[in-house]
Parts: structure tokens; C-alpha cells; sequence
């Protein structure tokens, strides 16, 4: 790909294609490492106390609603980022 | 209603099916065809061992006690999975460098390859463990029981502890079929996997089914469910407790610290690849597994009543509802649960035992030392029988529990192998953990919890008596196990936990600080905290010798004649060795050490090829070189950036000096054609009026006489013009000889008035002498000195006088020499030319100075800095003011253009 291709926006960083993805690498490291911090602050601090008292939601308390919902977007956004995880790892 | 033989014959044929798979995946990765054993699935199914009878059956019964409550065991692994690039991802990898064979292992090859710190992991996990395999055979005579129960009075044939007894003989027959088959280097038991992956799919749809049929079959939708949860689980005060987030650290400890869990995780993992699916699988797995584990509890209590075991809700609910085709199945997913989790718990376990119990104590007394015999034999036997051992504990513990809720055993099996959890972070990032304080951090924490948890749990039958358990030892308050040092009021866990950590980690902490770590513990730490950035291969740390026959000799023992030879060849070759054996270097040593290691375990590998090569010293060069390969790293970065930023400097300074050559180029250029110009003028007048004299005959005496005044005033113009040139050049090259003498300012201030009194005059300028009486004396060249101090007073005359028609001279002393100063009222001059004002033809297109060229300032100084001095214009002030330095005496040409490098380069460039 030539950098004629990159958008115009940025043309110093269109004209470094490897700097851009070295910080593209960098800032899905620096998010796998956010995702668990994140898990911990939704899952395991007092933040899920908000959500206990909430009633329910189609006869489902929210409590509960909460922890699996958090759960499972932990889940999608960890696939998200394994697979590209892994590519860079056998790129480097 | 299934009677109790179809119970046994279904539990019997559904073993018979997990021998046959397993026997099958032997087949098949022994003949190379691994396929799907290597897929991340079967990867991420094997890790289900996590979910055990305690799950299947023991998680219902938690919820119904306390709803959400049993959900941080599933979170804690969630989130350790969550960040698998960073923790998992790391074990894996040293699991697979350091051929790790066992969490003991891991602890043991990290801090020093110590055989204590093995056999202290190993303690540990033995005593942590033993209640959790008692768990599993409890839950299945409890399962058996129910159907029992329901059977009515078709009585079993057998009680509880015969159940017990059968199960455990069978668990322990498979684990040593497919267990201990070989002592294959990687310890990797591909039946047994594919085993577990097998009993994980089952129990996972097991329990998918009871809850469907809960959800959907008992009732007619979730809404309905949760519509009769009781009081005591809906108006729960809070999701987030104390207890909640206790629960969450110990699954999260226990998902990378239990033996059966590291054994899947670590050691049977073939590449780093499996992880990143295992990731978000696993703990899809763990979701939904734990998806209906509330709306059964809720069922449970709404059908059965308070009075009802709710640890067996996953069966008797099914039951009641005269499910019992579902019941087998559900009755078969906890089977699954319950023997996946011993199975593969046995196997770590023996490995640990063996490599780091039974073997070093062979080594030391047995015939170990000999240095004969197939150690694989004793090897395989030392499993075999540790796994008979630890089915034993497990059924003797089984028989003495007190009968408690299935939750709780387990949860002091996972507050047990927590205390392993400090030295294991210590070991993955810490470079300043050492032994001393990974052992007292273990010895502390395992103290504390077996005084405050594990003890209490028998209820005064094993060793702890009940009046301790109330009173606290020796009836001393403070050391009541439930509320130490008088901490009252918290949960059991909780309070067991908090303080068992506290002097964990503070221990481990504190010690590491004050010891200081052996040359191989530093190895160690290197290698396993930079496992990512070091290269694979480090040899030649350890140096030591041994005959390779010897060694050759060893690795048969341990590895087997066949994959010995094929290590030998192989060093061989990258020696460049066509036949024969490899030359017993530092680096195959290692390597053979790490080769072994994988078999017996890091101390016990390198307890016995330190027995051959001897222990070695670590060479200060070798850790320097590769213990610090990191800090290398980031030295090569730093160097690097240091250079770039000299490159830039250099650059700069290289734009600096062309900038300078040009403009001196420029300055040449100027002077050549100033010159030219100068010279031209004069010839110009001197020739026309040759001409007009040759020319024209008629020319009156009196023209002819002015004519030739002109030429011959033109002539001496031009002779002084050549005279200068001259002088400056000679000056520049430091070839003019100097009239020594001493010299009184006064003096040559007088001359220099005299010379220029015409001048004076006629510009009718005032000169105050600011230097009356002084005698100062300096030696130096009277004429020189005289010439510069004239052409300052003529510079004066000429630009120098503006409002006030005066200029003032004055001299003065410094330590040095002397100066004089020459001042004037003029305009002064910009800051920006005074550096130029002494640049030759500088006022260019202005008058010329005393009918000279514009050279009269460069000369000046030139004169000046050859006799040792200088000429400065002095900054500030009204007007200008240069001053004449003198030194005291004249240091010569030579001397002064040497201790002036900037005068050498303006010298060369002109």
C-alpha cells in the first residue's frame, strides 16, 4: 500500500504506516490490560450496589441482569481484542 | 423411578465410554495424529476441571442460602481470564521454557531451584487439596443417596463409605492408566484430556437441561421463576460485600494456583495460541454454567421446602417432577464433575509428590546416588503410588468431616492454595522476590489459615478441640482462631483470609527486602520476570564439566535410551560433530538440565546433574551478561537516543561553521573587489592625467606643476593602500617582528595626539585627558601601540562626533595589564554590527578612515592580539568606547596566536 492511500488528515503519521500501527498495537495492549481493571470496578466494588435495589425488569431483578450483562460484555470485548492480540504476536 | 442397578450400570458404562476416549486420544497423539487434541476447544473444555461436583451441585445449594453469593466464584476466573495477556499468557509461556512440570515446580525452579520451597508448595497443595477430593466423594454418595432416598425400600446395598470406598478405587485405576502411562518429558496426558473435555461437555449440558426444563418446563418462563424467590434472596441488602469481594480474590487465586488448575492451564497447554481462544471461552463457559444455577435454587425451595438438602437440588427437583431419564442425566453431569476434577487433581498432585518428595529423598539415601538403574521405574512407581496415597487422604478426610455444606470445604481448599498466590505474583514480576521470603510468606500464611480455617472446620475432632476453637488457644482471647487479635464480627472466610494475607505478603514482602538473593535465584528471576524479552537460549552462565558419557548415562536413566540418543545426535550436530558424542559445554549442560527438568522438576534435575557436573560456580560475567539482558536493552535504547541526539547536535553545529564559511567566503569576495576598487581609483587619476600631460603639449607650467602633485599624492595613496594590505596579511600570519621596550601610556597617548593634532583641529574637537600624572608603564611596541591609539582618535574624529565635540582618553590597570580607553559622544555603535566594525572593509560605501581602506580597525586589532593583547568595543554607554588592552608584558606572535584558537581559525579562512 503506498501512502497516497492513507487519508490526508494526518500526514505526518500517513507518512509512517509502521508508527501508526506500532501505536495501534500499543493502545490494544494498553486496553487488554484496561478490560480486567474495568471488570473489577463493575463486578467486585461497591458500584454494584447501585443496581441491587433496582427492582426488576421483565419480572428479572436488574441485579441480576447486571452481573450477566457485564459478564458477557466482558466476554465479546475479550474475544474482540484476542483475536488481534494474537496476530500481533505471530506477526512479531 | 431408576433403580439402583440401572444407576450403577449407567454410572459403569458411562466410565466404560471415558476409558474408550481416552484410550482412543493415546492412540492417536502416539501416533502423531493430534488434530483436534491441539484444538483451543478441547483446550478451553479441559479447563472445566475448574467447575467440579461443588459446582454442579454445591452452587445451587449456595444460591439457595444466599443468592448471588455464588457467582465471584465464577467472576474471579473471569477476570484472571480477562486478563490473560498479561497473566496467563505469562505462566504459559515459562511453563513451556522452563519445562515446568507443577505450581511446586514453578515456585521452586523460580526462586533457585530450591528443593524446599518444592516441598513446601507440595505440603501445601496436599493438605489444601485432600478436603477438596473428599468434596468430590462426598457429593457422589450424596448423589447416589437421593436416589436412594427416593427409592424408598429398595434400600442401598452399600452405605456411604463403601460408595466412597468403590469410587475412589476406580478414580484412582483410571488416573493411573492414563495418568502415569509415561513419564513423557512435557507431561502432557492427551487420553486424559480428552477425557475431561468429553465429561465438560456433559456436565455443561446436564445442567443446561435441568434448567431449561426448570425455566421452561416447571414454569412457564423466567418471570415465573424469579416470581417466587424467596424473602432471604430477594430483599438481600447488597450484591457487593465484604464477602463478595473475598470470594472474587480466591477464585481469582485459585483459577492459577490449584494444582488440577495449573495442570490444565500450564502444562498441558501445547501453545500460547490455545489462550487467546480459552480467553473469552472459558469464561462463556463459566456464564453458562452458571446461567440457571439461581432459577434452579429458586425452584428448589419453592418445591421442595426449606427442609430440603439444597445441594442436591440438580437432582431431587428433576425427580419430583418424575423427570428421571433427566435426573440419569443430571446424576451423570455431576459424576462427570466430580471425577474430572480427582482425576486430574491426582495427577498434579503425584507429580508434585514424586518430583518433589519422593525423588530427593531417593537421590539422598535410596540408590539414587549409585548413579544405576532406570529412574523412570522408580519414577512411574512413585506416582502410581502417590496417587494411591492422595485417594487415600482424600477418603480418610472423607470420613472424618464434619458433615458441612458442600461450599465451605471447598472454599478452605481455595483459601489454602491462595497462600501459594504472593509468591507466585512475586515470581512472574517481582526481580527482588527471594526464597527466603517465599518461604516465610507460605510458612506464615499456611500457619494462619490452618489455625484460623482449616483446624476449626473438624469441629474439635482432628487436633484443634472445640474449647480452642472457642476460647482461643490456652483460653487466651486474643487468639481465638475465629476472631484473632480480637477482630470479631467478620465472616469466617473473610477474617481467616484478610489475616492469613496480611502476614503473607507482608512476610514475603519484608523478607525478600531484607535477604539477599543467590547468584542462581537472580538467574532464575531474570529468567522467568523477562520471559518476553530475553532470548530463548542463555548458555554458559553455571560453569561446570562433565564427562558426556556420564551424561549420556544420566539421561537415559530419566529420559529413556531413545529420546536420550535423539538429544545427544542432535547437540551433537549443532556442534558440528558428524559422529560421536557432543562436547559437554556450559550450554548443553543447562539445556539437558532444563530437558530433565521436565520430568522430575527443576530441583530435583538439577540436584542430579549437579551430582555429575558438580555445583558450578556462577560466573559474575555470565550474570552480568544475561541476568541483566533487560537492562542491556533499555542501555542500547538509551545509547541510541543519546546518539541521535549528538547526530543533531553535530548537524547543527555543522550548519553552524558552513553558515560561517559563507559569510566569510562573502567577506573575501567583499575585500577582493574593495580592493580592486581602491586600487583602481587612484591608477584611474595617476593614468588620465599621464595622459593629458603627454598628450597635450600646450599644458601651462603651472597645470603641468598641479598635475604632477596629484599623481605623485595619488602614487603615495596607493603605496599606503598596498602598505596596509601588506601589513594586515603579515600580521594575520604572524610574521611581523616587534620592537620591544618599556612603554608609558602617557607617552605614547602624547604621540598619537601629536600626530592627529591636525585633525583635531581642524575638526575643532576637544580631547579631555582623563589620565594626568599617571606613570603607568608596560612593555611593548611604542610605534604599534601609538599607530592603533591614532587611528581609534582619527575613527572618533571621523564617526564618532555628534552634539558634543569631544572625546575622551583615558588609561587604566587590571591585574593583567594596562588599557587605554577611547571614547567618544557619537551615535555609538548598533549591537549587531560590533562584531562587524572589525571586519576588513566593513564600512564599506562610507568615507574610508584616514584615507585608508576601511582596514584601520581589523589592523588595530590584529596588532593588538600579536603583541599579547587586544581590542574590545566596550558594551554600553553613551557613544563608542574601545579600549586598548596591553599585558603587562608583550607576549609575542607566536605565543598569542596559539592561545587563540578563534584568531588561528580567522587566520586560516583569510
Amino acid at each position: 500500500m503506498s501512502d497516497n492511500d492513507r487519508e490526508p488528515s494526518s500526514p505526518d503519521r500517513a507518512a509512517l504506516p509502521l508508527a501508526r500501527e506500532a501505536a495501534a498495537r500499543r493502545r490494544r495492549r494498553d486496553v487488554a490490560l484496561v478490560l480486567p481493571l474495568l471488570g473489577i470496578v463493575l463486578l467486585a466494588s461497591p458500584f454494584a450496589n447501585v443496581v441491587a435495589h433496582a427492582g426488576s425488569l421483565a419480572g428479572i431483578p436488574v441485579g441480576v441482569l447486571y452481573v450477566f450483562g457485564v459478564w458477557l460484555g466482558l466476554i465479546a470485548a475479550t474475544a474482540r481484542l484476542a483475536g488481534r492480540l494474537r496476530a500481533d504476536d505471530g506477526e512479531g | 423411578m431408576p433403580s439402583w442397578n440401572l444407576l450403577v450400570t449407567a454410572s459403569l458404562a458411562y466410565v466404560a465410554f471415558l476409558f474408550a476416549i481416552a484410550f482412543w486420544a493415546e492412540r492417536r497423539a502416539k501416533a502423531g495424529r493430534h488434530g483436534w487434541l491441539r484444538s483451543p476447544y478441547v483446550y478451553t473444555l479441559s479447563l472445566s476441571v475448574y467447575c467440579t461436583a461443588w459446582t454442579f451441585y454445591g452452587a445451587v445449594g449456595s444460591a439457595a442460602r444466599g443468592g448471588l453469593e455464588f457467582l465471584p466464584i465464577y467472576l474471579g476466573p473471569t477476570l484472571v481470564f480477562v486478563a490473560w495477556y498479561f497473566l496467563p499468557r505469562k505462566l504459559i509461556r515459562i511453563g513451556q521454557t522452563q519445562r515446568i512440570t507443577s505450581i511446586a515446580d514453578l515456585i521452586s525452579s523460580r526462586y533457585g531451584k530450591s528443593g524446599l520451597l518444592g516441598v513446601a508448595v507440595t505440603l501445601l497443595a496436599v493438605i489444601g487439596s485432600t478436603p477438596y477430593i473428599a468434596l468430590q466423594l462426598k457429593s457422589l454418595t450424596l448423589s447416589f443417596s437421593a436416589f436412594a432416598a427416593e427409592e424408598g425400600s429398595h434400600a442401598p446395598a452399600m452405605g456411604p463409605a463403601a460408595t466412597a470406598l468403590w469410587v475412589a478405587a476406580g478414580l484412582a485405576a483410571f488416573t493411573i492408566l492414563f495418568g502415569t502411562r509415561n513419564v513423557d518429558a512435557n507431561e502432557r496426558h492427551h487420553g486424559v484430556v480428552a477425557a475431561i473435555a468429553v465429561e465438560a461437555v456433559v456436565k455443561l449440558m446436564a445442567l443446561l437441561a435441568v434448567g431449561g426444563f426448570v425455566v421452561w418446563g416447571l414454569f412457564p418462563g423466567p418471570a415465573a421463576v424469579f416470581a417466587q424467590m424467596p424473602p432471604h434472596i430477594a430483599e438481600a441488602d447488597a450484591i457487593f460485600t465484604p464477602r463478595w469481594v473475598t470470594l472474587t480474590f480466591l477464585a481469582a487465586a485459585a483459577i492459577i494456583c490449584l494444582p488440577r488448575m495449573f495442570q490444565v492451564l500450564v502444562v498441558e497447554a501445547t501453545d500460547e495460541r490455545q489462550l487467546a481462544t480459552a480467553a473469552w471461552a472459558f469464561p462463556l463457559y463459566l456464564a453458562l454454567i452458571s446461567l440457571f444455577v439461581l432459577p434452579i435454587a429458586i425452584a428448589g425451595i419453592a418445591t421442595q421446602g426449606a427442609e430440603a438438602n439444597p445441594d442436591l437440588f440438580v437432582l431431587s427437583v428433576p425427580l419430583a417432577a418424575g423427570q428421571h431419564g433427566l435426573a440419569l442425566f443430571a446424576f451423570l453431569g455431576g459424576f462427570s464433575a466430580a471425577t474430572s476434577m480427582v482425576i486430574v487433581a491426582t495427577i498434579a498432585l503425584s507429580t508434585m509428590v514424586s518430583n518433589h518428595v519422593i525423588i530427593p529423598l531417593w537421590l539422598h539415601w535410596g540408590d539414587g546416588a549409585s548413579r544405576h538403574g532406570d529412574l523412570r521405574r522408580v519414577l512411574l512407581l512413585s506416582r502410581r503410588l502417590s496417587i494411591i496415597a492422595i485417594l487415600g487422604l482424600g477418603y480418610l478426610y472423607f470420613l472424618v468431616s464434619a458433615p458441612r455444606a458442600l461450599a465451605a470445604i471447598g472454599l478452605i481448599s481455595f483459601a489454602g492454595m491462595a497462600q501459594v498466590a504472593p509468591a507466585l505474583i512475586g515470581a512472574l514480576y517481582w526481580r527482588g522476590a527471594t526464597r527466603a521470603g517465599a518461604l516465610a510468606g507460605l510458612a506464615g500464611g499456611f500457619v494462619i489459615w490452618a489455625y484460623t480455617l482449616f483446624l476449626p472446620s473438624f469441629e474439635g475432632a482432628v487436633v484443634m478441640s472445640l474449647d480452642t476453637i472457642e476460647h482461643g488457644l490456652l483460653d487466651i482471647a486474643a487468639l481465638r482462631p475465629r476472631a484473632l487479635f480480637g477482630l470479631d464480627g467478620l465472616d469466617p472466610l473473610v477474617h481467616s483470609i484478610f489475616w492469613s494475607m496480611v502476614a503473607n505478603v507482608g512476610l514475603f514482602v519484608g523478607v525478600s527486602l531484607a535477604t539477599t538473593p543467590r547468584p542462581l535465584e537472580e538467574f532464575q528471576a531474570a529468567q522467568f520476570v523477562d520471559v518476553f524479552r530475553l532470548s530463548a537460549a542463555s548458555p554458559g552462565l553455571v560453569e561446570r564439566s562433565a564427562a558426556a558419557e556420564d551424561l549420556l548415562a544420566l539421561a537415559n536413566r530419566i529420559l529413556g535410551p531413545e529420546p536420550a540418543q535423539t538429544l545427544f545426535a542432535r547437540e551433537a550436530r549443532r556442534q558440528g560433530k558428524a559422529a560421536g558424542l557432543p562436547d559437554a559445554t556450559d550450554g548443553f549442560i543447562q539445556s539437558l538440565e532444563r530437558e530433565l527438568a521436565g520430568s522430575v522438576g527443576a530441583a530435583s534435575a538439577h540436584e542430579l546433574v549437579s551430582q555429575l557436573a558438580g555445583r558450578g560456580t556462577v560466573s559474575v560475567d555470565g550474570l552480568m551478561r544475561i541476568a541483566d539482558e533487560t537492562l542491556q536493552l533499555i542501555d542500547a535504547k538509551r545509547s541510541l537516543e543519546r546518539q541521535s541526539r549528538e547526530l543533531e547536535e553535530t548537524a547543527s553545529q555543522l550548519r553552524e561553521a558552513n553558515a560561517a564559511l559563507k559569510r566569510m567566503d562573502a567577506l573575501k569576495d567583499a575585500f577582493l573587489s574593495q580592493v580592486s576598487h581602491e586600487l583602481r581609483t587612484p591608477m584611474t587619476s595617476i593614468r588620465s592625467f599621464a595622459e593629458i600631460l603627454g598628450d597635450m603639449p600646450d599644458v601651462s607650467t603651472e597645470n603641468a606643476k598641479r598635475f604632477l602633485g596629484i599623481i605623485r599624492e595619488e602614487s603615495q595613496r596607493l603605496t599606503r593602500l598596498l602598505d596596509e594590505i601588506l601589513d594586515l596579511s603579515f600580521l594575520e600570519s604572524g610574521r611581523v617582528t616587534f620592537n620591544i621596550d618599556r612603554v608609558r601610556l602617557v607617552d605614547v597617548i602624547d604621540r598619537a595626539l601629536a600626530s592627529t593634532e591636525g585633525l583635531l583641529t581642524a575638526s575643532d574637537i576637544a580631547v579631555a585627558r582623563a589620565y594626568q600624572g599617571s606613570d603607568l608603564a608596560v612593555e611593548t611596541d611604542f610605534d604599534r601601540v601609538a599607530q592603533v591609539v591614532i587611528n581609534l582618535v582619527s575613527n572618533a574624529v571621523k564617526y564618532g562626533c555628534g552634539e558634543v565635540p569631544e572625546l575622551t582618553i583615558s588609561v587604566g590597570e587590571s591585574e593583567s595589564g594596562a588599557h587605554i580607553d577611547v571614547s567618544d559622544h557619537g551615535p555609538g555603535i548598533p549591537a549587531g554590527e560590533r562584531d562587524e566594525i572589525f571586519e576588513k572593509f566593513a564600512r564599506l560605501g562610507e568615507a574610508n578612515l584616514a584615507g585608508s581602506a576601511g582596514l584601520g580597525l581589523p589592523i588595530s586589532r590584529e596588532i593588538m592580539r600579536n603583541l599579547g593583547g587586544d581590542l574590545i568595543l566596550l558594551p554600553g554607554g553613551a557613544g563608542a568606547t574601545f579600549r586598548v588592552i596591553l599585558p603587562r608584558r608583550a607576549a609575542l606572535s607566536g605565543a598569542a596566536a596559539d592561545a587563540d584558537p578563534d584568531r588561528s581559525r580567522t587566520r586560516a579562512a583569510s
